[in-house]
């Protein structure tokens, strides 16, 4: 084999093509992430405060109004701009990051698919409060995060 | 599985992150590499033998002791 070790020192190299779209990805995903967090945050505080002054109850803020415009241009962004930034995302991620990213999807599939039937059947029963689509949908994303964290950086 | 990869990396006086850059992955693979948490893809462990001029066999050990 060629000794290619003695090359120039990467550090001085530009990033590769690879990890341009990689970073590309991530930042594009946040931005869309805060624009998204920016239109729901009235809503949010709107909801925080009524509820704070006991004006509604704080487990019906999922019914509470919100405009259509608001929930277009967020299910947009969920529904057709992440998904072509998860394209891009895959195919420049690396391997490593890839294996830990399966784990996760797999883990937080399984805590999906083990709690949302104990939660209903245990609610059908009376002896917890209704199951509520996004709080499992919450617990499935937090199970993905700690096994991603946990395998990308532990 | 067992692998040569950090004394490799410091008979070059490298960081992890000059070799990831060398390799084109993250800092955090080559470091999951090394600590034996991550095993590389076959194109990933050829690359890394290519990059050290060293066949794969003499950088990763499988621990196969034959029987």
């Amino acid at each position: 084999m060629t000794d290619t070790s003695k090359t120039q020192s990467p550090a001085k190299t530009p990033m590769s093509p690879r990890a341009k779209k990689y970073w590309l990805s991530l930042i594009a995903a946040s931005a869309l992430g805060l624009i998204g967090g920016f239109l729901i945050y009235p809503i949010g505080y709107e909801l925080g405060r009524a509820a704070g002054s006991g004006e509604m109850p704080a487990g019906s803020w999922f019914e509470a109004p919100i405009d259509s415009t608001t929930a277009v241009i967020i299910a947009l962004i969920w529904g057709v701009a992440l998904p072509l930034l998860c394209i891009l995302y895959h195919k420049n991620v690396d391997e490593q990051e890839e294996h830990a990213f399966l784990w996760a999807g797999l883990i937080g599939w399984y805590a999906m698919v083990i709690i949302a039937p104990v939660w209903w059947v245990l609610a059908w029963a009376g002896i917890w409060p209704e199951a509520h689509v996004m709080g499992i949908f919450a617990i499935g994303m937090i199970v993905n995060a700690i096994v991603f964290s946990w395998k990308k950086f532990h | 599985m067992k692998n040569r990869l950090k004394v490799l990396r410091a008979e070059r006086d490298w960081s992890q992150a000059e070799l990831a850059g060398r390799l084109d992955v993250s800092r955090q693979a080559v470091n999951a590499i090394e600590t034996g948490k991550y095993d590389p893809s076959l194109p990933l462990a050829f690359k890394i033998g290519r990059l050290f001029s060293q066949p794969i066999e003499e950088i990763f050990d499988d621990e196969f002791d034959g029987e």
